[in-house]
């Protein structure tokens, strides 16, 4: 490794960090506003969710363009070049700026909590991640045999939209999607007794919204995202509304491909049902309503579903369904795209418009 | 509350070696079909299968009590044992756990699950279940 550009990373990590807290809090406010405010009372859950994930990955994809735009020239120009081109204050980088007295305690501390959250982050997610795949093979304890109407039933529409099925021999009811990108629909026997036929398939197309959406693996971008702030506790809000969002979204799209909204909710409140009749696992947290999750979501989220119009049923859910392929491209390609240009038309660009606009405080 | 899953869940094994050691499980099983023994009683049957010392014994019986997996009386002079709940109980519970493993905490960045776990009020339920009934029947 060069040494000489240790100090270079040292100062763009600590940047990162520095930038990332602000606009991160400033996303939390705008979305605490957003939410507080009358104007999005009626909102759509698809306008919801992109409003959500935007907040959440905004603030560390801002703050790294920010971070390459400033600091890869002092890389790659010679040192005769950069002298040239950087007539400014040297002492002056950026946010780090503000910090100098601290430095390079707190430039040190910034990259150690950078690593240790992300490696955190990742290992709890990989560890949850292998567990569940190991779980789910285990859980075969006696159970009343299943019609194999439903089973027939459950086959068809996931290889319709080529969703692997897993089945659990197991009386507790209980679905559920998982994998990133190959995803795979967990679900249990005493699932397939419990439902009707027609709230089955309401199950099975919300299920399916979350494969084609591929909302696991939004999950764990979001979750990167969240830890990559020291401010996770407040992106992790975000994210929670961002799930809830989420899975009214999936109501509404299985709503409107099977034209009954009716039995999603049915579904939604038998399995409720059997989950307090097998005891509380989960005791209620006890944050308020509007940080945390209370009782009052999954009613909200029932009285969603079934205040869905005839009128709107069996219209296309095409844009609701939005799979994550689309948007990563764009955000990719565009990333880079818009450094390439910046590095070839003005390298120093926005290290100089930063340092300008920092200099008037 | 008492947890099942007190050392973790370990998914390679079956049974009630998912959760506990293989000392341990054979304690379980010895006083699942005979509860209330005494320390040198479960030693008899544990040394029929296995050569064990009579602190080991001794030692994990009190770890298991103290664990909240078996009750312990006192009789005489002596300790007798039991388990705190029945072999089905116990795998009933475990099952319980495993799954709210899966469907909250750590598993839920991984996995989009239709229902949580989340306790809800019944009186809350059944308004919800009066609006769906007049749903269908509004819809006949």
């Amino acid at each position: 490794m060069d040494w000489h550009l240790w100090p270079i990373f040292i100062a763009g990590v600590e940047n990162f960090i520095l930038i990332n807290t602000i606009f991160s809090l400033v996303s939390f406010l705008v979305v605490c506003v957003v939410k507080l405010s009358n104007v999005l009372k009626n909102k759509q859950p698809s306008f919801l969710t992109t409003l959500y994930a935007s907040a959440i990955v905004i603030p560390p994809l801002c703050s790294t363009w920010i971070v390459i735009s400033a600091f890869l020239p002092q890389v790659y120009l010679s040192t005769n070049q950069w002298v040239a081109e950087h007539e400014l204050n040297h002492s002056l980088h950026l946010l780090s700026a503000w910090t100098f007295p601290l430095d390079p305690t707190f430039a040190y501390l910034a990259l150690v909590f950078l690593v240790v959250s992300l490696l955190a982050a990742n290992y709890i997610l990989t560890k949850a991640y292998l567990t569940v795949s190991k779980i789910v093979g285990l859980l075969e304890v006696s159970a009343k045999p299943v019609d194999s109407t439903q089973i027939n039933q459950t086959k068809a529409i996931c290889e319709q939209y080529r969703l692997d099925v897993g089945l659990v021999t197991s009386d507790y009811p209980f679905s559920f999607v998982w994998g990133y990108w190959k995803a795979k629909l967990v679900i249990s026997t005493g699932l397939l007794n419990l439902l009707t036929s027609s709230e089955l398939a309401g199950l099975l197309q919300h299920e399916v919204a979350h494969h084609q959406r591929r909302d696991n693996l939004s999950k764990w971008i979001l979750t990167l995202c969240c830890y990559s702030s020291p401010l996770f506790f407040l992106t992790g809000i975000i994210y929670r509304w961002w799930n809830e969002q989420v899975e009214i979204l999936c109501d509404e799209i299985a709503a409107k491909r099977t034209n009954s909204p009716v039995d999603i909710a049915s579904a939604l409140v038998k399995l409720k049902r059997v989950a307090n009749s097998r005891g509380a696992w989960f005791v209620q947290p006890t944050e308020s309503a509007f940080f945390g999750e209370d009782n009052s979501d999954f009613e909200k989220r029932v009285e969603r579903v079934l205040s869905i119009t005839e009128s709107s049923l069996g219209s296309s859910v095409n844009h609701l369904n939005q799979p994550l392929d689309k948007p990563l491209t764009i955000i990719g390609v565009s990333y880079v795209l818009s450094l390439v240009l910046l590095f070839s038309i003005d390298p120093l660009a926005v290290h100089h418009m930063l340092e300008t606009f920092l200099m008037i405080f | 509350m008492f947890k099942i899953a007190l050392r973790g869940f370990n998914p390679e094994h079956q049974d009630s070696k998912q959760v506990l050691g293989e000392l341990e499980s054979a304690v379980m099983e010895i006083l699942w079909q005979q509860p209330h023994q005494t320390v040198i009683e479960v030693e008899e049957q544990l040394r029929k299968t296995r050569e064990i010392a009579h602190t080991t014994v001794l030692t994990t019986l009190d770890r298991m009590h103290r664990k909240g997996y078996l009750l312990r009386t006192k009789q005489s002079k002596a300790f007798v044992y039991a388990p705190r709940y029945s072999k089905t109980e116990f795998e009933k519970g475990l099952a319980q756990e495993v799954l709210a493993s899966l469907l909250g905490g750590l598993s839920e960045s991984t996995i989009s699950a239709f229902v949580d776990l989340v306790s809800q009020d019944n009186s809350k339920l059944d308004r919800l279940e009066t609006l769906i009934k007049a749903k269908r029947e509004e819809k006949k």
